[in-house]
């Protein structure tokens, strides 16, 4: 956990930072956001002190971080930042035992986690491990980076836009890499970005600063939903009903109790349904050979009859895939449903444009701090 | 092989040079002990004032300033200034001083541009992982500025080779006396021989500083950087 209290910096005249407080609760992400000058970096680097606070102070799991010295305060949160900044003239190997070995541990236990945090960051060791820094390209110099960062294992780690300085392809698998790293890891992390949509992605809360200040701090859902000002909705961008649908997962929206009828006698089991209440459900179709239809309870009508709506559904993707990924795929292939696998022994789901569409609409417009349900 | 020597033999310097072989010798050894004692204390001594005024760059400007006007002094001169001097007189102490001053410029301007020039990215992340002040400069900075250090040691070392040449005139007896002595003497073969051996010397010195470069630099260092 790391909670600052009333943290501030002043340069001369100039605050930084006025006065900031803000609490990440174990294991999360939080990622600083704000245009350049907004004081993001400057709040980052006083948690490790290297700007020290002019006022306030920094908890790391409920400890005065001023109650240790400053280099063992240092060694005890993985540090990473843009130009990643290896030592050229020292090796892999040597370059990610640099913390441990301050710790003063044994050799063979160094050399043991140098190669475990290789493959962690997805780096053969052999192939690796006695290469100088200058013969690796800027991604794997980043995974480099960040196993240095964890080398000693630290419960808290400091990012700061650790993934600008390279292409959008190698960065967007230091991003997934790292996510998975995280979900196992849980380390409490603060994450300084400029770029929203890399915020969105990362953090289970977004800081967003202007000015030195704290303007919100919130779970990007609640972030997207419910911006606080004309400030921060410009910061996050027109478009955050798009952005929405990268936060939430198929799972999540799609609708797991559709009927599933055979195609054969369909019209009889949709009269039951009819008479039974039902109304506004997608219900799935199934044919002899397994191939699957759809349509919406709501489109059956007087004279409309079930051959007029029923269409199929081509798609199938997995429940942990984004709804962004959904709409995708449906507007590709001019479909309005996707089928969503389900987990072992469990029942397909179906996910609609509909649904989508009513889901993000709530969300939109739900109050602060409110729970969107299906 | 006998044929050879004749013809060997005709050519004056080098039968100069092998019969006083000896005395050769002698002055070599002088003028290697002259440099190499120089430049130990000269790296000892400049390697330290660069990292002081790297440490406080206000006195950066008037310490390199008086680097660049010690080099100006022409040598002859200074070791005359210096022979004036109490304490220092004719001999060694002046002609080591000296040579340890004329290293200055190259040695101190060196350590102070190399260690300016570390990138500050990797002195952030040392600092961020917890390395203390001293840590920073000898694991981190002093190894990074290591390819221009060498180089401002190797430029000083080859200068020192050919200012000794003139200390002769203060009592050293090395490959300069050949020199001092051929002009005196107008005896040109002398002249040759002393200023041969001299420039076989510092050539020899550079190749061999090129050498020990390879191993005391990282081999990090000194890798092209990829794409």
């Amino acid at each position: 956990m790391i909670r600052l209290e009333g943290v501030g910096k002043d340069f001369g005249d100039f605050t930084a930072v006025k006065e900031l407080s803000l609490e990440i609760p174990e294991g999360k992400t939080c990622v600083m956001v704000g245009p350049s000058g907004c004081g993001k970096t400057t709040t980052m680097r006083m948690v490790n002190r290297l700007i020290e606070p002019t006022r306030g102070t920094v908890y790391i799991n409920d400890e005065d971080f001023k109650k240790k010295k400053v280099e063992v305060l240092r060694r005890d949160i993985g540090y990473v930042i843009q130009e990643v900044g290896l030592f050229p003239h020292r090796t892999i190997a040597e370059n990610i035992s640099t913390t441990p070995k301050l710790a003063g541990w044994d050799d063979k236990k160094i050399k043991q986690r140098v190669d475990e945090l290789l493959q962690l960051v997805e780096l053969d060791p052999e192939e690796n491990r006695n290469k100088f820094p200058r013969q690796l390209s800027g991604g794997q110099r980043q995974r480099v980076g960040l196993a240095r960062a964890m080398a000693a294992d630290p419960p808290v780690m400091l990012m700061d836009e650790p993934f600008a300085a390279v292409d959008p392809i190698t960065r967007e698998n230091l991003q997934n890499m790292f996510l998975r790293l995280q979900r196992k890891m849980k380390k409490t992390i603060i994450f300084v970005t400029h770029d929203i949509n890399e915020a969105i992605k990362m953090g289970d809360q977004i800081a967003i600063l202007k000015g030195g200040e704290l303007v919100q701090a919130d779970s990007p859902e609640e972030l997207l939903a419910n911006p606080k000002n004309q400030f921060v909705s410009d910061f996050i961008g027109e478009d955050r009903a798009i952005k929405i649908l990268d936060l939430f997962s198929t799972d999540e929206v799609m609708w797991t109790e559709a009927p599933v009828l055979s195609r054969s006698n369909m019209e009889e089991e949709t009269r039951n349904l009819i008479e039974k209440g039902e109304k506004a459900i997608p219900v799935i179709v199934e044919d002899e050979e397994g191939k699957k239809f759809w349509f919406d309870l709501d489109e059956i009508e007087g004279d409309v009859s079930i051959n007029d709506v029923i269409r199929p559904l081509e798609i199938t993707l997995e429940p942990t895939n984004s709804i962004k990924l959904a709409m995708a795929r449906m507007l590709e292939h001019n479909n309005d449903a996707v089928l969503i696998k389900g987990d072992e022994g469990e029942e397909p789901g179906i996910l609609t444009l509909k649904g989508i569409r009513n889901y993000v609409y709530r969300i939109c417009e739900s109050k602060p701090g409110e729970k969107v349900g299906i | 092989m006998e044929f050879l020597r004749e013809i060997l033999w005709q050519v004056a310097p080098i039968r100069y040079f092998f019969d006083n072989l000896s005395r050769i010798t002698t002055y070599t050894q002088n003028h290697l002990e002259l440099t190499l004692v120089g430049v130990v204390l000269a790296i000892i001594l400049w390697v330290s004032v660069g990292i002081i005024i790297y440490r406080y760059p206000k006195l950066s400007h008037g310490v390199l300033g008086i680097a660049s006007i010690v080099m100006c002094i022409p040598s002859i001169a200074l070791y005359g200034i210096l022979l004036t001097l109490p304490g220092f007189g004719l001999g060694r102490t002046s002609a080591l001083t000296a040579l340890i001053l004329y290293a200055m410029l190259p040695i101190v301007r060196n350590v102070f541009i190399a260690l300016r020039s570390v990138d500050p990215s990797i002195l952030d992340a040392a600092r961020g992982m917890g390395m203390s002040k001293q840590e920073v400069l000898w694991e981190v900075q002093i190894p990074n500025a290591m390819p221009t250090i060498f180089a401002g040691v190797r430029v000083a070392l080859v200068m020192m080779v050919g200012i000794a040449t003139l200390a002769t005139y203060i009592g050293e007896q090395n490959l300069g006396r050949l020199i001092q002595h051929g002009i005196t003497r107008t005896h040109p073969t002398m002249i040759i021989v002393g200023a041969v051996v001299v420039s076989i010397i510092a050539i020899g010195i550079d190749l061999l500083m090129g050498l020990l470069g390879k191993h005391l630099i990282s081999k990090g260092l000194q890798l092209e950087e990829s794409k």
